[in-house]
């Protein structure tokens, strides 16, 4: 894991590649990096609900009140939000990407003015509920909405668990991409 | 053997019409020659079906045009070289090229629209089975993944029996998922190949 936003001052979007392995780690790390110089994240997550990512990140000692949460499969999974919540919005399904879009808009205009990363977490898992061409169009939706808002925006995705087209495409949604294993590595 | 002919075809646009232009060429010559010089009527108008069947094949109904030239061409020469007078075995002659023309001209428009709507039946197919392969293959590693990273929380007590509750929530959500998607793909390969038993079909989508 050498990947750093240290020196990035640009708001620019990320394609990270990680094995199913250092995903959770490379989330782990990334949030951990962003809330710590001070800047907030919006976690879109379809994989980890809510409350086991609230849990992780405290356990890690990140400040939770600078990350805020578009939880896509807590309701679907679970069937139940956390009483509790805070700085979360819950979609009913990966699959409602109209949800998603408005969730993730909503909650930019909430943290108008902070220094926003966007955490995509991830790519790889959104495959189990949509197919390839609507997972482009939904990035693709999503790259755009922060290359306007002028926001950075990091995309986590399994390394060789992609289509070489959606691949290719999400590479010309992102302005870099990154192989967190090979630059480990390396 | 189609295959090359085929490709070669396709490298070489030119090589139909010329072969097509060719033979008409050489029909017009044994017309002249046969027909309109040594005053024979009958058997060398077997060759101008060569033409004609050819460009049935390749160019479907359009051979008529050709059938129709030679045909007129035919029955041309034979009214002059009788003493202007309509012979009707030459008549008959001109009128089988048009039906041959026609007749062949269908058979091979049909066939090829047939191979086509099948080909693009099976790249279809082939395509929906790449991105459903996909859509297993890669979500499966993420649950193998999961249920790791689950067993890693239990065994150091790192996950309270909530965190273990929903996270098994989520993995069982994801597998009805590919299990769904799967069903899908069998739909799909059941609707496509109609000539799958019942029981397998039956199987295949239960």
């Amino acid at each position: 894991m050498t990947f750093s936003l240290h020196g990035t001052d640009d708001k620019k979007l990320y394609l990270l590649l990680s094995s199913a392995q250092t995903m959770k780690q490379a989330n782990l790390s990334i949030v951990r990096e962003i809330t710590a110089s001070g800047n907030a994240a919006i976690v879109i997550t379809t994989n980890q609900p809510y409350l086991i990512l609230r849990k992780l990140y405290g356990r890690e000692g990140i400040d939770l009140s600078k990350v805020h949460f578009v939880d896509a499969i807590t309701r679907y999974a679970i069937g139940k939000v956390p009483d509790d919540a805070a700085n979360a919005i819950f979609v009913n399904s990966p699959e409602n990407l109209t949800d998603m879009g408005i969730a993730i808009t909503q909650t930019l205009k909430e943290m108008e003015g902070q220094n926003i990363f966007v955490v995509f977490d991830s790519v790889s898992t959104m495959l189990i509920y949509l197919s390839s061409v609507n997972i482009s169009k939904f990035i693709h939706f999503v790259s755009s909405r922060l290359k306007i808002l002028d926001v950075s925006g990091i995309f986590l995705a399994v390394e060789k668990g992609l289509d070489p087209l959606l691949l290719t495409q999400l590479t010309t949604f992102v302005d870099e991409v990154v192989d967190l294993d090979e630059s480990a590595e390396g | 053997m189609k295959t090359k002919m085929h490709d070669f075809a396709g490298r070489h646009p030119w090589i139909k019409p010329a072969v097509v232009i060719g033979l008409v060429s050489f029909c017009v010559a044994l017309e002249v020659l046969i027909h309109a010089y040594l005053n024979i009527a009958v058997a060398f108008t077997h060759i101008f079906y060569l033409p004609i069947v050819i460009a049935g094949i390749w160019y479907y109904k359009k051979a008529v045009v050709i059938a129709l030239l030679l045909g007129a061409m035919h029955i041309a020469v034979e009214y002059f070289t009788m003493g202007f007078v309509f012979e009707p075995a030459a008549l008959v002659r001109a009128a089988m090229f048009v039906v041959v023309a026609f007749v062949i001209g269908s058979l091979s428009e049909s066939k090829d629209l047939f191979a086509a709507e099948r080909e693009r039946k099976h790249k279809a197919l082939v395509g929906f089975i790449a991105e459903v392969g996909l859509r297993i293959k890669t979500p499966m590693s993420v649950i193998r993944e999961n249920l790791g990273e689950i067993g890693r929380g239990i065994e150091t007590g790192e996950m309270e029996k909530e965190e273990v509750l929903a996270a098994l929530q989520v993995q069982i959500s994801h597998a009805e998922k590919i299990l769904a998607t799967l069903r899908e793909l069998n739909q799909g390969v059941v609707d496509e190949q109609k000539d799958i038993p019942e029981s397998y079909r039956d199987l295949l989508t239960r």
